[in-house]
């Protein structure tokens, strides 16, 4: 299992668009962190930024764009490279011709994709702390933590947006066909809340901010167990019927 | 050693193998002879778990290939159809991939099978720079790898040129010559004939006959002789059914 998630997440940074993705979100953290505080600064001189000094340009006022938009398409990126287009040119043969469960090779994949998604949080929220400090930025150790916070629940619902991807990366046979239908997945589950109200709060995409749940205000711990049993509910559903296309497609 | 035991694997479009059983015992070389499309691939991806079987069992030193695929798996060594090679990695990369598989292998293995194949001039060349031939050494490397002792090459002399050629039927005889099953197929009866100590004619999904080579030599003048013989009784008795 270590050597095949090894070999996964060296196949994945072999591709060297997820290193310039990442470039491109430290590049941000830096914009937002930076010339942010910046803009404060001089909106404070002026005498009328308190709206944005509360708001603050943290990297934790950040985080709803990098969960909401960038991530999840690099989770799609991730798994139509790991998955269809290995089944697609028949590298996966390379392998399912060594001795290692099926199962567990689909976890490597998996997890590979959630490991530089989580690689690329630490990241940027790295990137922005120090930025942040470097241009002088009121920050606190209670903020501090609060975005350390922030960044590591992102990954839960992340985690469940990569079994998801791997559930139809593994469906389709075209990596742009995949692409085309997660990214209009996103939008679809983004909009029906909005059509059908009765399914507000009972899709995963509506927790991909769900670290707001736990940081600050807290919420009834019953709201709280609730979103946390959808999102293992849909994580249990998307991997398992991830497993059981990977155990049985035929190479 | 090596099983098939009434494999049978049939595709949606009804093509593919029905209920083949054989077996390749250490030091046997069988090869499997038959025309595109007659079902060798199939057999040899049911062989290490590549397509799950419709019916029947194959299994590899006693292990069933898909109840105990990590046993089963442990000491087989694969190249089936084209290889499974990374273009953006080189060709040692591509191995040492391969290798993480086996920590029990010594670390100078990758170096060694690059030296066996003729490829030890290009470990850091990318495989996309690679010509056909290359390719397929690279994958007959890979295929070699963990010191099988089960061997399942499919066509692999495709895209060599004569050298190339005769140095798989040297590593397929020094494979067998070293106690390992090997399991190879080709379309080409000369091929076969060369390097197989044991036949296996394939035909319509079917295998038609299992003979060891001496016998087939007994009964005809050549391989390709005893399979024509073999594929025509199959169509006359077809005919007649």
């Amino acid at each position: 299992m270590r050597a095949a998630l090894a070999n996964e997440i060296s196949k994945l940074l072999n591709h060297k668009k997820y290193i310039v993705f990442m470039a491109l979100g430290v590049l941000f953290s830096v914009f937002w962190s930076f010339l942010g505080n910046m803009i404060v600064k001089g909106l404070a001189l002026l005498g009328g930024a308190s709206l944005f000094m509360e708001l603050g340009f943290t990297p934790t006022s950040s985080l709803p764009l990098f969960a909401c938009v960038l991530l999840p398409l690099l989770i799609f990126m991730g798994c139509a490279d790991l998955f269809t287009a290995e089944f697609a040119d028949h590298t996966i043969r390379a392998c399912l011709i060594r001795p290692c469960h099926r199962v567990k090779l689909y976890a490597a994949k998996a997890l590979a994709v959630l490991a530089y998604i989580a690689a690329y949080l630490a990241v940027i929220l790295a990137v922005g702390e120090i930025t942040g400090l470097i241009s002088g930025a009121v920050n606190t150790p209670g903020k501090f933590f609060a975005a350390i916070g922030s960044y590591a629940l992102t990954l839960a619902p992340l985690a469940v947006m990569t079994a998801f991807a791997a559930l139809v990366s593994l469906v389709l046979g075209s990596g742009t066909l995949v692409m085309f239908l997660l990214i209009l997945s996103l939008l679809v589950f983004a909009a029906l809340p909005i059509l059908l109200p009765f399914l507000n709060g009972l899709l995963f995409t509506d927790y991909l901010t769900w670290y707001r749940l736990w940081i600050g205000a807290v919420p009834p711990p019953g709201k709280m167990v609730n979103v946390t049993l959808i999102l293992i509910g849909y994580g249990a559903a998307f991997t398992l019927g991830g497993m059981i296309v990977f155990e049985r497609r035929d190479v | 050693m090596l099983t098939a035991d009434g494999l049978t694997k049939l595709y949606k479009n009804g093509r593919g193998a029905r209920e083949v059983t054989f077996c390749v015992e250490g030091g046997e070389v069988m090869g499997l002879l038959g025309p595109n499309g007659s079902g060798k691939t199939t057999v040899m991806k049911a062989c290490v778990g590549l397509v799950l079987p419709t019916a029947g069992r194959a299994a590899i030193g006693g292990h069933d290939v898909v109840t105990r695929r990590e046993a089963a798996l442990a000491g087989v060594g694969a190249l089936i159809e084209s290889p499974a090679l990374f273009d953006r990695l080189t060709a040692r990369r591509n191995l040492e991939m391969a290798a993480a598989y086996y920590p029990e292998l010594p670390g100078g293995r990758v170096d060694e099978v690059l030296a066996i194949v003729e490829l030890e001039r290009y470990p850091k060349d990318k495989v996309l720079s690679f010509s056909l031939g290359m390719r397929q050494r690279l994958g007959v490397a890979l295929a070699l790898l963990s010191r099988p002792s089960v061997l399942i090459l499919d066509e692999p002399a495709n895209g060599l040129d004569i050298e190339g050629m005769v140095a798989i039927r040297e590593i397929v005889k020094n494979a067998a010559a070293s106690g390992a099953a090997v399991l190879i197929s080709s379309h080409l009866a000369h091929e076969i004939e060369l390097s197989a100590t044991k036949v296996g004619v394939m035909h319509d999904g079917m295998l038609l006959k299992t003979a060891t080579m001496a016998e087939v030599l007994t009964v005809s003048p050549s391989l390709e002789d005893y399979y024509l013989a073999e594929v025509q009784n199959y169509r006359k008795g077809r005919l007649s059914a």
